[in-house]
């Protein structure tokens, strides 16, 4: 398993995907933590008010110890996003490309190889995650003072280990991204069918159901990680996401690997 | 030798105890996708250390074959071994076995050195074989290049150096000319020459008969997933007709000369000016070339004079047609 998580590694180092993935992280990340303290408000918003561009922060939230990493949870998408299109097309593009028959020639512990390729592909999207936890804490810190921001509760004990707790978090939620992704991949043996079921299905179609039916992101799975992400929400708590977001995880991660290890490569 | 003309089920070739060595034997071996047979009922023997020719039209279910003996495939029935493992347990033999099959796939954007690196990791093989094998197919100074900046011929070199790494003792080649010209195919004839010269069982898919029979030792033949046969080449060659083939100078002469090979109760036949005496297979060549000599001084004695005498040994195609029938398809 060691040896495909390094082979894996070996493909997703090169220069253009991991720099570029990581710097288009850190630029989304910057513009999210911009967008959230240039337009934090003096006072909450109305609940039924227009969404504004900070996403509801005030600058009293902000002062909290969780604000250091305000912008990082609200990136949670973009984690998402890169970690199911990478995880997805990563695996899938062994089937397009035909390197799986080779890999699979030198590894032929199914199981073992798909591991070890989930593992690279879930630390490249924490390595993302841990990118954009530093740019998120770099740009807010810069930006605190303009905006009024008091950061003493920042940088206490308590809110460290509320920023610890966050990217632990969002982390969470992007290896989860990645296990959807790499079943998709799986199971749909093509990168760009793939990578479009995954994001429409997470980011377009649950973001419509969520909408319109009361309660459904308790039981959508690109809502509980979000929901994890965000250390529980109104609708589901952390406790509750974790256990049925882990429910669905496994399940599509059992489907995938059965499939994998009993299907006939024939790309 | 096994000859199979319709039905390869009548002379299986099972595994058993006590049998020659081998690097691949099959016994029933058969993949069917729904209600389609592509692989059907196959009795293989590869003998341990030649090069073997894997051949059959394209779609005779060559590349399923392959397949199967690597593990990617799984049969449908049927037993085997390859390097005396069980085919139903291919972790315990591929170890030992490389393989390109299907043309060589890499990633694009990789170069060729971190390609192999991809596949070395994977195989938990020692790094420190990747230069040696790059040396050893010549791409020793292009490794750091991009696999999509290479020819057709490089990256059917670093698809070899690919098979090469976990120094195999069974070599395992799907179709390794395609694409490549002449001077590639020249050095990929030398590379498998080599590879046998070391030790190694290399079994090699192809179509082009006529590259297979200048490579090979040994025969597989296939056709619509069926055993044809399997043995020496020179083995198969054997049972094929020679024939003497004349030319006479002027055209009404040929008849005369049939004429003069019918008195000696050798059977021709003349069209065109030009007169074939078929020999029974497996004639000597000392015995085929008196009789030209003897064909050329009758000619002489009743003032025919030949422009053309030779002696035509049938080729490996004339062979894979007359055991599989014209109409095989895509075999050249």
């Amino acid at each position: 398993m060691y040896g495909s998580f390094l082979a894996a590694w070996t493909k997703l180092r090169r220069p253009a995907l991991l720099w570029g993935t990581y710097a288009a992280t850190a630029a989304v990340t910057a513009l999210v933590t911009t967008l959230t303290f240039v337009f934090a408000d003096a006072a909450p918003t109305a609940a039924d008010g227009p969404p504004t561009p900070g996403g509801g922060a005030t600058v009293e939230t902000l002062s909290q110890a969780s604000g250091l990493l305000a912008g990082l949870s609200g990136g949670v998408s973009l984690f998402g996003i890169i970690a199911l299109c990478v995880a997805a097309a990563a695996i899938a593009g062994e089937y397009t490309t035909g390197t799986l028959r080779n890999l699979l020639i030198r590894q032929p512990h199914r199981s073992r190889w798909l591991a070890g390729t989930w593992a690279a592909i879930v630390t490249f999207s924490i390595g993302a995650v841990l990118v954009a936890a530093v740019v998120a804490a770099g740009v807010a810190s810069a930006l605190a003072s303009g905006q009024g921001v008091d950061t003493t509760a920042w940088f206490t004990t308590d809110g460290l280990t509320d920023s610890l707790r966050t990217i632990g978090q969002v982390a969470l939620a992007a290896a989860g991204y990645a296990t959807l992704g790499s079943a998709l991949g799986v199971l749909m043996r093509a990168s760009i069918p793939a990578v479009a079921v995954g994001f429409g299905w997470l980011f377009l179609v649950e973001t419509i159901i969520a909408g319109t039916v009361d309660g459904s992101a308790r039981w959508l799975p690109g809502q509980l990680l979000s929901a994890i992400a965000s250390n529980g929400t109104a609708e589901v708590t952390l406790a509750a996401a974790l256990v049925t977001a882990g429910g669905y995880l496994l399940v599509s991660a059992g489907a995938a690997a059965t499939s994998f290890v009993r299907r006939d490569v024939t790309a | 030798m096994t000859l199979v003309d319709t039905d390869p089920r009548a002379t299986p070739a099972a595994p058993g105890r006590g049998a020659a060595p081998a690097a691949v034997r099959t016994a029933g071996l058969t993949k069917a996708y729904g209600g389609r047979t592509v692989v059907d009922a196959l009795d293989l023997e590869v003998p341990a250390g030649v090069v073997s020719g894997f051949v059959g039209p394209n779609g005779a279910g060559k590349t399923t074959t392959i397949r199967m003996l690597l593990g990617l495939v799984r049969p449908t029935s049927g037993t085997g071994t390859v390097l005396d493992e069980p085919l139903a347990h291919p972790a315990r033999y591929l170890g030992s076995v490389g393989a390109m099959i299907e043309g060589p796939a890499f990633t694009p954007a990789l170069s060729g050195r971190d390609n192999l690196l991809v596949l070395a990791r994977a195989g938990g093989l020692p790094t420190a074989r990747v230069p040696k094998v790059l040396d050893r197919v010549g791409l020793g100074a292009r490794g750091d290049d991009a696999f999509r900046s290479y020819s057709l011929g490089m990256k059917q070199r670093l698809g070899i150096a690919a098979a090469l790494l976990p120094q195999p003792r069974l070599l395992v080649l799907d179709e390794p000319t395609n694409g490549l010209d002449p001077a590639g195919i020249a050095q990929m004839r030398e590379l498998l020459a080599s590879f046998r010269d070391e030790g190694m069982t290399v079994l090699v898919s192809s179509h082009l008969l006529a590259e297979v029979e200048q490579v090979a030792d040994h025969l597989v033949m296939i056709r619509q997933g069926r055993l044809v046969f399997q043995g020496s080449v020179a083995a198969l060659v054997a049972t094929q007709h020679p024939r003497i083939v004349l030319r006479t100078e002027r055209p009404e002469d040929a008849d005369v000369v049939a004429d003069v090979a019918a008195a000696l109760d050798w059977p021709a036949t003349s069209t065109g000016g030009e007169v074939t005496v078929p020999l029974a297979a497996g004639t000597p060549d000392g015995e085929a070339f008196a009789r030209a000599a003897e064909l050329n001084r009758r000619a002489h004695g009743v003032g025919v004079v030949l422009t053309r005498l030779e002696l035509e040994r049938p080729t490996l195609e004339d062979a894979f047609f007359s055991l599989t029938g014209a109409g095989s398809g895509d075999v050249r």
